[in-house]
């Protein structure tokens, strides 16, 4: 069986603590929550200086009931956001916001990606050569200047490249291209180009992967490099 | 001579003016120094320049189109030089252009050719057209030449690209013209920036050098004077070429070469 949903989600900031209520959560259970989240952690909260509601409204009643369960749970002088501003997001959100290379690997993945048509390539491809697939296309080699890549679907290749490589050339935005070291004179996912940085000249293996977010290609290394 | 073990060798480069020529006149010399047979072939055609660099060019009775196309005999298009034994040049002609010749004509005018000789190098012209597929139609190695520049880099990795779709697996670099002023003080692409890109078997590099100059013009290729580097360049590879382990050529560099000296040997 499903774990029962969270009934509130604590987030903390610089400025203080704020508490997102969930949809469905009467104010009763959501008192009890927080008592019990608090008494279990005192410490952990012992620095919180202003607390914040957010979430499904609470009505004046409701309201006063919590934060009075609340003050007198920390003892410590508590104030209380009418209005919580949360300008920063915490290092936290961004982590989670930043969709773990995992995760976009997964959504390139999909069953639908993994039923197409892959391409292998097992030299490298040098100036002048054309590779293209329906689908996807994995390379066992580099791609130099002047060699060009084009799949329907995700390009990996187990090298450098160096020339040019177009994947979801079709529109699939959420195509990716991941190589073992990623300069390419030209990387395109679907309607979007990008350039390597100038002047940048990376002789280091550094396993990246490029994706689409927010109509911007991103590039980012999702290997955890070896200390 | 056993045919089987004569090599058709193609010198070639995809651009222009990286030293072609000048390669083949020199290894031509060179393996027939060390007592080989070797016939050069000029397949450029309309631009040719292989018998001005070997000296050669008021000798021509009988081009390479001639032959091919049955108005002479192979043995009477040969020139031999008569300074070195063992070598005889093929010229190209002058006032036709490439098409004069198709691929099926030259793997034939090969296979005659390895009969009576060890070495069977092919002069090919710059570019990726008919010429070039003419050139590498009967070869079984390839010496891709170029300089440590981005441009000659770039169209060396074009021709290995091609050299590979044509089957001819067994290609050897050349990196011509290196000056280790430059690439110590690193203005130049070095032995292994250009290795990293092109990422094939090295048969030797040949330094920059003013008496390639003055030879080419005097046609005495620089393989035969013995106080000029590039001249000790293109011998090392010969001797490669014939089967001899060389190691590669260590200049004032110092340790930048020998480096590359066991890079090669690891090989």
């Amino acid at each position: 069986m499903a774990e029962k949903k969270e009934l509130l989600t604590l987030k903390l900031y610089k400025n203080g603590m704020v508490v997102y209520i969930n949809e469905n959560a009467t104010c009763k259970e959501v008192e009890e929550a927080l008592v019990k989240k608090f008494e279990e952690s005192k410490t952990f909260f012992k620095g919180v200086k202003k607390i914040g509601f957010k979430g499904t409204p609470l009505t004046n009643e409701e309201y006063k009931s919590i934060t009075d369960k609340i003050s007198d749970v920390l003892k410590d002088s508590v104030e209380f956001w009418e209005n919580p501003e949360t300008p920063e997001k915490t290092t936290e959100e961004k982590v989670k916001e930043a969709i773990n290379a995992k995760q976009i690997l997964d959504r390139a993945m999909s069953v639908e990606a993994e039923d197409e048509y892959t391409k292998f390539y097992k030299k490298t491809l040098r100036s002048g050569q054309l590779l293209e697939s329906d689908g996807n296309i994995v390379i066992v080699g580099d791609v130099n200047p002047g060699a060009e890549v084009i799949a329907e679907g995700n390009i990996f290749v187990m090298g450098t490249v160096k020339g040019l490589v177009h994947a979801g050339k079709s529109g699939n935005r959420e195509a990716v291209v991941v190589a073992l070291n990623l300069s390419p004179t030209q990387l395109r996912i679907a309607d979007l180009i990008t350039r390597s940085p100038e002047g940048e000249n990376k002789d280091y293996l550094s396993p990246e992967l490029a994706y689409i977010k927010e109509d911007k290609i991103f590039i980012e290394e999702f290997l955890q490099k070896r200390k | 001579m056993s045919k089987e073990q004569s090599q058709v060798i193609v010198i070639t480069s995809g651009k222009g003016g990286v030293g072609k020529t000048t390669t083949t006149a020199n290894i031509g010399v060179g393996l027939s120094l060390l007592g080989k047979k070797v016939v050069l072939v000029d397949t450029d055609i309309g631009l040719r320049n292989l018998d001005v660099v070997l000296g050669l060019e008021n000798r021509i009775v009988y081009d390479l189109v001639d032959v091919v196309s049955g108005n002479c005999k192979v043995r009477q298009a040969l020139i031999k030089d008569k300074r070195y034994e063992g070598l005889c040049l093929i010229p190209a002609a002058q006032t036709k252009d490439k098409d004069a010749v198709t691929e099926e004509q030259m793997k034939n005018l090969c296979e005659e050719l390895k009969e009576d000789f060890d070495f069977i190098i092919i002069d090919c012209p710059a570019g990726i057209e008919q010429g070039f597929k003419n050139a590498i139609a009967g070869a079984d190695k390839a010496i891709v030449v170029t300089t440590p520049e981005v441009s000659a880099v770039r169209d060396a990795d074009r021709i290995i690209g091609l050299l590979d779709a044509n089957e001819i697996d067994e290609h050897f670099l050349l990196i011509n013209r290196i000056r280790t002023d430059m690439v110590k003080r690193g203005e130049m692409m070095n032995v292994d920036d250009v290795l990293d890109i092109l990422n094939i078997e090295l048969i030797g590099i040949v330094p920059d050098d003013e008496n390639i100059i003055v030879s080419t013009n005097k046609g005495e290729p620089a393989v035969v004077n013995m106080k000029s580097v590039a001249g000790q360049g293109y011998r090392n590879i010969t001797k490669r070429l014939s089967g001899e382990n060389v190691p590669l050529m260590e200049l004032d560099a110092g340790g930048f070469f020998s480096k590359l000296f066991g890079k090669f040997r690891k090989k």
